[in-house]
Formats: structure tokens, sequence, C-alpha cells
């Protein structure tokens, strides 16, 4: 039970999330990732739309390392720009879709009743729709562009986050902490964001981490149906799907976006483990 | 009938658990007759269901580990023997009563069905005539044959023990080692099932190790008593010689917290401190820091002092100090 | 202790559940007063209603009928403002010290909580120092205020409970099964402390349990629930010598006796408790009690059998020769 009480909180979050050899592991990988999509495009030679006709299809070489698109882009400037939008479209529609799913699951969970009701039949109606159908409706009424993209990404994701967070509320609400808290006047914002939240949102936490990776390979299909973010501009999911078509003949087109996505996501879940156990006051040494 | 039946020598188990290593059983020796019964009590943390799950070797295999000691049931030392021998020991010869009826029942199974599934495991008899005994079994633990198709759900509390109990018995164990067998239950019914455990112990003349932390449970079914404290028996003795001159400071501190023994006195004589972290054991006697008799000596080797007949403590205190509880008795 | 005007008085209090086959009458009927300093034991088996009583009492469930009153004051159906001020003052001490501590709020924070909600402090140091009075109260090392609940075995926890409770300077506390789920030796420790600050801040105390042993150590007077009633009401030491109910008898003869010289005479009760789903007019007990006779199918009262000693049994007399 020894303590130093000068670390505070975020230090000591970060000590324990970066305990195990996992978790680190993921840390650095992703790090990694968004440096060289920060960074990366600057260092390279190569404009991120530069057709080059003389370069189509060209196999991974010395020139362009992972090689060249059908019109003679190299494939890996177009990587790391592509992957700006890719992360930052799968993380903030998973995350945005997370925090909805957490607020409406803590208050249906927590008040039951006609509200609890009239949230879950909501949910219920909404997730009866089909999400990629859902994703092309919202999609095609609010026209292309990073942010529309966002919102019909996120949209179809919030129903699973309710149920989740709903049943998690459940079981916990009838713990006796929750009737100290109330015996205590605390307020039903305290005892919902306080006291609940934060007991509910582990496996939250972990299936955002991994419905990441799913929203990047969605937001590539709605490119591919031409929604979504528009070509000329690069995007993991895209290029993937722009590769597709020529994956006998050059299947390098499609193996570095495809790894791109996969490295990330194994990241990301890598982290969310490490993630969980740091939440969990438990799990502390 | 005084044949030794059970003997555990030296048993020592230990615990790893995120890289510490947390010493359960430290050198426990038992002997148990046929047909008796020794209570084991102490309080949570102190070892006592590692014993009995040690005798019935099902430890957790990758966190413990029994570092030393023999476990001889019936002239075999079961720690030798071959998983697949050790299956027909444990059910035929010994038998575990858990805790809690609600989580040792399969709850998509019916209680007939359990029992069953428990006889035809060790006995090769037609389904027909297992079927038979197990519906025997209910009988015998007071619930109708007729029951025999329901759930565990449709059972009540004291409902569902009776049936771990009848799983229990269902292969005639010669040995029954009672885990709590009725802390989860209510004192009335608490009262029907160890009458229940008491008739049938003597019905099939059965050994049986009770485990628990109710010295009044102790009092009205066991023969013998040995105290547990931090994985070693610190006293050990008949039920007279414990419950009438108890030696021990840690056995008189334990009967000085009951409640209700000293009507009219407003404190309670409780034992200062908490129980010792398992993971780093006081040197010595594991109960000094909390004794009110504590000496220098106490943090050295503890020796094993005979007091009278099989009566037996583990204390620095003189062999005359010891004995002079019985010339007073307990107050 | 000169104060002789009940502190919390409790009326006909009733708490029906609904259950998908009717009606679950988990308290019904049950009045009982407790002054300023006094305890009042409510025993009973899982089920009887005694865990509801509490609760219903101090407003963490609503009441279906009857009337509960603190310091004279109907508080039964206060809302807003006015229940903050009665939750102030009337407090819980919860049974399951695991569950009961939010697992993810260090204890200091634990402790601060309620100083927070009632909104008299000023500053975060003040309140900081109040709840380093409060962990000197109930006895928790200082240096443990940074720690989280799973750090602490049960009794500490137990005390952080406490401390919780004490925090508001209640009048009144409900204390349910505050020590059954700790081992011997820490019980103790935890009914000298609660005895102790009784004396010290004199609270009256409900205290809940299964436990007869440990009523009769800590209560004044005893009531004994059965399937939502209550049975029999009295002194303590009148209810341990002069049992006067056929339920109560049984369970004081249930409790296995640490004295082995002494073979237990055991009242050997038929069947379970059963629920108190829509049960019949009559006594409640009747199908397991040895003295069950049809007269026990009336409606039965809470008569004062003796002075001060309150049964609920038709038979009262005729059993025990009175």
């Amino acid at each position: 039970m020894k303590k130093t009480e000068k670390t505070t909180y975020s230090l000591d979050f970060m000590r324990r999330l970066l305990k195990g050899w996992s978790s680190r592991l993921g840390f650095i990988l992703l790090a990694l990732i968004i440096l060289l999509c920060l960074f990366g495009p600057f260092l390279s030679p190569y404009g991120v739309n530069d057709i080059d006709l003389q370069n189509m299809y060209t196999g991974p070489c010395m020139a362009h390392w992972f090689g060249c698109d059908a019109m003679g882009r190299d494939i890996l400037t177009r990587l790391l720009y592509g992957g700006r939008y890719s992360l930052l479209l799968g993380l903030s529609s998973a995350l945005l879709a997370a925090v909805l799913g957490i607020i409406f699951g803590v208050v249906a969970g927590y008040f039951g009743g006609k509200i609890e009701a009239f949230i879950m039949r909501f949910m219920d109606i909404w997730s009866a729709l089909p999400g990629m159908l859902l994703c092309i409706m919202i999609s095609a009424f609010m026209g292309a562009g990073f942010f529309a993209t966002v919102i019909a990404l996120t949209v179809g994701n919030i129903p699973g986050g309710v149920r989740m967070t709903r049943g998690q509320v459940l079981a916990e609400r009838k713990k006796e902490y929750i009737e100290a808290a109330e015996s205590i006047n605390g307020s039903k914002m305290a005892i919902m964001f306080r006291h609940l939240l934060p007991n509910v949102v582990q496996p939250m936490i972990i299936i955002t981490t991994m419905s990441i990776g799913s929203m990047i390979t969605m937001a590539a299909s709605l490119s591919y149906i031409g929604l979504g973010i528009q070509p000329p501009t690069p995007e993991w999911g895209a290029m993937l799907a722009d590769g597709r078509v020529y994956i006998r003949n050059y299947p390098f087109l499609i193996t570095f976006p495809g790894l791109a996505i996969a490295l990330t996501v194994l990241a990301l879940n890598l982290l969310g483990d490490g993630l969980r156990d740091a939440l969990d006051p438990k799990l502390r040494d | 009938m005084s044949e030794k039946f059970l003997e555990v020598k030296d048993l020592r188990v230990v615990y790893t658990q995120n890289r510490k290593t947390v010493q359960a059983v430290n050198g426990i020796s038992i002997r148990l007759e046929r047909g008796r019964t020794l209570g084991l009590v102490g309080e949570t943390g102190a070892g006592k269901t590692t014993i009995a799950k040690a005798i019935m070797r099902i430890l957790p295999d990758i966190a413990a580990k029994i570092t030393g000691g023999e476990i001889w049931l019936d002239g075999v030392d079961i720690l030798k023997l071959p998983p697949d021998e050790m299956m027909n020991v444990r059910g035929e010869k010994v038998a575990m009563i858990f805790q809690d009826p609600m989580t040792a029942l399969n709850p998509l199974m019916t209680v007939g069905d359990q029992i069953l599934e428990v006889i035809r495991l060790h006995d090769d008899c037609d389904k027909k005539a297992g079927m038979d005994r197990a519906g025997d079994m209910l009988e015998l633990v007071g619930i109708p044959r007729e029951r025999y198709a329901e759930y565990p759900h449709q059972f009540s509390g004291g409902m569902k023990q009776r049936v771990v109990i009848a799983m229990a018995l269902a292969c005639d164990p010669e040995l029954l080692l009672a885990d709590e067998p009725t802390t989860a239950l209510d004192v009335t019914i608490q009262a029907q099932v160890l009458d229940l455990i008491r008739e049938l112990k003597e019905k099939y003349n059965t050994s049986m190790i009770l485990i628990t932390h109710d010295l009044g449970v102790v009092a009205q079914t066991c023969d013998d008593v040995a105290v547990i404290y931090a994985g070693k028996i610190v006293e050990f003795g008949k039920k007279e010689d414990i419950f009438d001159h108890p030696a021990h400071p840690y056995t008189i501190g334990l009967f000085g917290s009951l409640p209700g023994m000293a009507v009219g006195e407003k404190r309670l004589h409780s034992i200062s401190g908490l129980p010792p972290d398992p993971t780093a054991l006081p040197e010595g006697c594991a109960f000094w820091p909390r004794c009110p008799h504590a000496v220098e000596a106490c943090k050295g080797k503890i020796p094993t002092r005979k007091i009278r007949g099989v009566h037996f403590c583990q204390c620095v205190k003189e062999k005359e100090e010891l004995q002079e509880v019985y010339s007073h008795g307990r107050s | 202790m000169a104060d002789h005007s009940p502190l919390i008085e409790v009326k006909n209090l009733k708490k029906y559940f609904k259950v998908p086959s009717g009606m679950n009458h988990a308290v019904d009927e049950v009045s009982f007063e407790i002054c300023r300093g006094q305890t009042l034991g409510v025993v009973g088996e899982s089920g009887c209603g005694k865990s509801t009583l509490g609760r219903t009492i101090i407003r963490l469930l609503e009441a279906t009928d009857g009337n509960v009153y603190l310091h004279g004051e109907d508080i039964t159906h206060v809302k807003g403002h006015q229940l903050k001020q009665a939750r102030e003052k009337m407090q819980i001490v919860f049974q399951d010290p695991y569950s009961s501590l939010n697992p993810r709020l260090r204890i200091e924070s634990t402790i601060m909580e309620p100083l927070k909600y009632s909104g008299r402090y000023s500053s975060k140091k003040k309140m900081r120092e109040e709840a380093n009075r409060l962990m000197e109260l109930v006895g928790i090392d200082e240096r443990l205020r940074q720690s989280f609940p799973h750090e602490l075995d049960g009794g500490r926890r137990q005390r952080v409970g406490i401390a919780r409770a004490l925090a508001l300077h209640p009048d009144f506390v409900v204390c349910d099964e505050p020590v059954s789920a700790l081992d011997v030796s820490i019980q103790a420790q935890v009914l000298n402390l609660l005895m102790d600050l009784q004396e010290q801040m004199g609270m009256a105390y409900m205290f809940v349990t299964h436990d007869l042993s440990v009523v009769r150590h800590i209560a004044n007077d005893i009531l004994v629930m059965y399937l939502g009633q209550a049975v029999e009401k009295a002194p303590t030491e009148e209810l341990f010598h002069r049992t006067l109910h056929p339920y109560t008898k049984a369970l004081l003869s249930a409790i296995p006796s640490t004295d082995i010289h002494k073979p237990m005479q055991r009242i050997r009760l038929k069947g379970e408790i059963t629920s108190p789903i829509n049960p019949k007019p009559g006594c409640r007990f009747a199908a397991r009690c040895p003295y069950a006779a049809e007269q026990c199918r009336q409606p039965q009262q809470l008569t004062e059998i003796l002075p001060d000693h309150f049964v609920k049994c038709c038979r009262c007399r005729e059993i025990n020769g009175l």
C-alpha cells in the first residue's frame, strides 16, 4: 500500500496504461502511425495527387517503396496523407457514437419506466434499419464530405452502445453504493455521471476501440459508391476499394492500404485492453 | 471404530498472485478417525477452504501449488495418485459440500439429473437404476421424489442446499468435506440442514470435516476442533477441551468476540488489529502482532505443546501456564 | 437521554411491490417508535421485509401507506428541499461493505460526498478537514485516504460506510446488517465502534439483523418480523427471558448455542419461509406453527400481552399459560 502522494492522477494512469508489454506495443504502434500520417507527407518527394502516367502500376521499388497506383500516384504518399482522414474519421465517429450511446444508455437504465421504454423502442426501430442503408441515406441527404461522413458513420453505431450501457447500468444500479449516494442527497446528475458512468464504461471502451477499424472500412464502402470522402482526396478505405479491381495483377495496390488498416486496428485493440485495465482500480498493483 | 482414516501430514500450499506468493497453508497436520467430525474454525483467509480443496485435489492448477506434505486417505497417499484414479477417489471416498448452493447447481439441468450425473460418473449402472437411486437420494434429504424433474430456480435456498448434500452423498463417500454448508441459510433452515447432516453421518458412519466460522455450529456438530490462524493449526483438541479450556490467545479472543456470550457487559472483547497479510506473514507466531500476551520469544520458533490428552496448542507460553486453564476453566 | 419524546415514529407503515403474480406485501402495517440514543433491533429471516422497512423509513423507497414522523413531523411524502433536509437527518449503513462503496472513488472522496451534496461547506479544504476528522472518528488510518475501496478489508470498508453515514450528523441511522458480512473478531470491533459513536453523538439506531445474539448485545428493544409483519415486540431482556410468540421461540431455539453442555432443545419448524405475495388474512406463520388452530385464520392484532410486550398471536395466552 505504498504510494507517493505526489504522483498526479494522469501520470499514475499513464504508468499503469503502459505497464503491460501489449498495451505498450499498441501505444507505440499507434503513436508511430499518427506521427507518420502527420509529418510523413512533408517528407515525401511526391505530391499526393501527382499523376505520373509513366509509373502506372509500378510495383514496390527504390523510388516508390510501396509502388504506384493506376494513375502513377505514389502509394506511400497517398497512404500517409489518407491516414489523416481515415484515422480522424474512424476515431471521431466511433467516439461520438460511444458518447451518445453511453449518455442515452445511462439515462434509460437509471430512470427506467417511460423514459427507458421510449429510448429503447426508438433504438429498436433505429437498429432495425440496416446500418449501411442508414449510412447511405444520411450521406445522400447531407451530401458528401468529411462532416457528413462522420455523422453517417456515427448514427448506425449508437443503438448498440445504448443497449450495452443500459444493460450494465441495470446490473450496477442495484448495488448499494447507488442507494448510498441517494441517501446522502446525491443529485440525479451526480448519481448518473459520477457514480454510475465510471462503473459502466469499461465494455464500451473495448467495443469502441474495436469499432474504429470497422468505421474505417465502412467509410471506404461509402467512398466506393461515391459518397463519403470524395476523390482525389486519398483515404485508406477508398484506396482499398480502388485497388480491389486489380487484385490479381497488382496485389500491392490493396496490400498496403489493407495492412495500414490492419495495423491501426491491432494497435487500437492492444491499447484498448490496456486502457480497460488501467481504468479499473481493482487491477492496480 | 477408532481406526485412522484420514491423515494429513505437514501440508503446505502456496498461491501465486500477481507475482506475489500467498502462503495459504503452512504445515497443517490432521488426523481423523472413521465416523468422527472435525471442525476447522478460523477467519476468512485463514486457509480453511484451501485445506479441503487440497484433500479433494481441486485446487486451481495454475495459481495454487502444494509445496509439501502428504495426504493419506485410507492408506493411500492421494497426492501421488494419477488424475484418473483421483477421479474415482472423489465422489466414492471423498465428497464436498460447497458454501453457496445457488452457484453449486447448474441452472439448466433438473435437480434429479444433476444427482444422476454424479451417480453415473462413478457407477456403471443403467439410466433407469440411476434415476431410481437419484430419487432415493432426494427422499433421503427430505425432498419428495416427485420434484425430480424440477429446476434449481424452483427450489428455495434451503432446498437447494439439500440437493447439494444429496449430490455429495450420492456415491456413499467415506469422508465428507462441508465448507460452510449453512452460512448462506437462515437460522431455522440452518438448524434443519445441520440436523440432516448429523443424521446422515450417523446412519452411514461417515467421517466429516466441517469448515465454519460459527462457533455455535461447531459446538452442536463436531467431535474435535482445530482452530486455524494464518494457515496453521494454533490449537487442537476435543470439543470439550476447546470450549471449556481454550488455551491459545487467539481462541480465547474468538470466544470473547462473540456477542451474547457475556450478557450485561457492554463492550465486546474484540481482538485488536487485522488478520495478517498472507503474502508477508510475521516471523514466528503469526498472531503475535495482535496478541495481548506477546513477548520477544513469539518472534522465534513456536513449540507445539501438549496440554492434556489430545489437546495441543502452538504457543510459547509454558506448559504449566497452559495447563492452568484446566484448573480455572472458562469463566 | 432525558428526552423521551420519540425521535422517529412509524405508524402502520406498508410497502407493497407489484410482482407478476400479484402484490408482494413486503412490509405490512408495522408501527414502532425510537427515542434519542436508543436502539431498536429488527430481527427476522431473509425475505421478511426487514431491509425494505429500513429503506422505506429513510425514503429510499416510497411507502405504499402509513406514516413516518421525524421529530414529530410527517416526512412520509415530503419532496424537494424538505426531503433533502429529512435525508440529512436519517442515514443508513449497508450490509455489504463490498458493494456499498463506489469502487472508483477513493476513500476520502467517498467520505466527502455527503459534505459536498449538503452545500454546507464553502471550500474543498474545509471538506477535506472534516473528512479527516470523520476518518479519525471511525478509526481509519489517515494514510488510507487516497486508497480505493478494494484495497481495504471488509472491516475498514464498513468503517468508511459508517463515516459516510455520520458525515452530516444524522439523528437516526438504519444499520442494515452492518456486521453480518464480517469475521467474528472484526464484527466485535465494528459493533463496539457503533456503540461508542451512539454514546458520543446520541443517535437512534434501527439495527436490522438476522443474528439474535448481535441484537441482544446492542438493542434496547426488539421487533421480530415474519413475512412483512411485526409478530413480537418487547424490551430486549424481556424478549429473551419471556418469549411469547411461537415463531420467536423457534427462532431463538435454532441459534446454535456455544454452550456444549446444554443439549439443544430445538423446536423443529416444518417447511420454510414462504413468500409474502398475496397473503391470506390471518396469521402468516400458521403454516409452520406447531400450535396452529382454526382461529389462526382470522386476522391477528398486535396486542400488549404483558407491559410493553406486544405479540401478534391469538393463542398467545393459551400457549404460554398466562
